[in-house]
């Protein structure tokens, strides 16, 4: 009796020590731990959308913070401080980002620690992320690296919106990154503009505003699980590659919408101009972040005639 | 002035202050001036009291009638051509005025979100994968 006493006290020495950690740690922990993991691996993505199913497949490696991945044509570099990205034909920009604040998990999000599983044959730790009783996302966590070696995410009725998934995968990367031969810049920097957009959008915060493309204004806004930024200029904004997308109702307005595997795109015209929004928000959360912008508006004769004269 | 033509000029509002302080006198001392200056207020009463009536054809010939419109209408005419045209002109300048539009490429919108939701360290849904369609931009260009 007392040897099985023994047994049982070593045996609970070894195991609670690797499961005190997982149920200790808040949903900030796992993920500040994944954003430090070194690993490489292919990445997949699965998105059911309104327009289909999308899939994107991408090699991932990442250490010391620096992430590299690659894709048929390119290859992206993010590093702390700047995105440096690199095309087939040697076309880069390098994206210097000042970001001036970071997202905090917003009020309407816990997590639960759901136990062990495997995912591509690695142990993982399974927690999710709930809304209510809704779990809006799970995790799968490496055990080994932390890296979030699974993603599934629900839209607001439970049903499976994204799945993001490693293939392959391989702890301890050595990345090698190329320098660019050329380079185009683009920078993000804060800035303070009189663009009026609203500084929380269904539970999202405006983190910071910086200048978009062509002049435009950008706003950022996170529920520090999902992102999305808005993109505002004071005449239509016509996006390339949008020719063929479909122009949806959504609460009865109409936009221009395009979806890509783990993102979504909407543009339309409001009164004061043109706006984009991009973002990987799931399907219910869009209508919700949507109602909180600038809605489309009037843009007939009297609207040009004036846009005419005064700009 | 009779004073037959100084009731008429009386009752007109014609006379002047000094005329009509003499009329007054006058009418003082002569009954038959009062019972004209009556009659002929009665008879101003009863043709003020008549209904108005169309000219009849008779009276204003139908060429002399449409002379009187033709002339009339020039300057009306005028005015709402004129506006028209201000309307026409500016509305066509409207549209084929070139609609003020930014262009933008796709990779670039997904270069200024992507940037930065890294640097926010957000756990994207979709994990890296918009970073393909960011890769395909740059390649494409």
């Amino acid at each position: 009796m007392r040897r099985m006493s023994i047994v049982l006290v070593l045996v609970a020495g070894l195991v609670i020590p690797v499961a005190a950690p997982a149920l200790a740690q808040s949903l900030e922990e796992w993920l500040e731990r994944a954003a430090d993991a070194e690993f490489e691996g292919r990445q997949v993505t699965i998105c059911d959308t309104p327009d289909g199913r999308l899939t994107e497949a991408v090699d991932v490696a990442q250490q010391n913070r620096v992430i590299v991945v690659r894709a048929l044509g390119g290859e992206v570099v993010i590093r702390s401080g700047s995105v440096m990205t690199t095309g087939v034909d040697g076309a880069t920009s390098i994206s210097s980002v000042d970001s001036s604040s970071s997202a905090l998990l917003a009020d309407r999000y816990s997590s639960e620690v759901r136990g062990r599983s495997t995912v591509i044959n690695r142990a993982v730790d399974l927690v999710e992320v709930l809304e209510g009783d809704l779990v809006r996302v799970r995790y799968a966590f490496d055990l080994n690296t932390g890296a979030v070696l699974r993603s599934d995410v629900n839209n607001g009725d439970g049903s499976l919106y994204c799945t993001t998934q490693f293939v392959e995968f391989r702890p301890n990367a050595d990345i090698a990154v190329a320098e660019p031969s050329t380079t185009r810049e683009l920078l993000l920097t804060a800035l303070s503009s009189d663009v009026s957009l609203p500084t929380e959008v269904a539970g999202f915060a405006q983190l910071d505003m910086y200048e978009g493309p062509q002049g435009s204004t950008a706003a950022f806004y996170s529920d520090g699980i999902f992102s999305f930024t808005v993109i505002v200029a004071d005449r239509k904004i016509a996006v390339s590659d949008l020719s063929d997308a479909p122009q949806v109702k959504v609460h009865d307005r109409d936009y221009v919408r395009r979806f890509s595997a783990g993102q979504v795109l909407f543009s339309w015209e409001s009164a004061d101009g043109g706006l984009v929004m991009i973002g990987d928000l799931p399907l219910d959360l869009q209508g919700a972040v949507l109602d909180g912008l600038p809605q489309p508006g009037a843009t007939g004769f009297l609207l040009r005639m004036w846009r005419l004269i005064f700009r | 002035m009779h004073s037959g033509e100084l009731i008429s000029a009386y009752l007109d509002g014609e006379l002047s202050r000094a005329e009509e302080l003499e009329l007054v006198v006058h009418l003082e001392g002569c009954v038959a001036c009062r019972m004209d200056l009556a009659d002929v207020q009665s008879a101003r009463s009863a043709v003020r009291s008549l209904p108005i009536l169309d000219a009849p054809g008779w009276l204003w010939p139908a060429d002399a009638a449409r002379r009187q419109v033709v002339r009339k209408r020039p300057a009306a005419v005028m005015a709402a051509a004129t506006a028209a045209l201000l309307v026409m002109v500016i509305g066509l300048a409207t549209w084929l005025a070139p609609s003020p539009v930014l262009e933008m490429e796709y990779a670039d919108i997904a270069v200024t979100h992507g940037a930065r939701v890294v640097q926010d360290g957000t756990p994207t849904s979709g994990g890296l994968a918009e970073m393909a369609t960011l890769i395909r931009g740059v390649g494409a260009e």
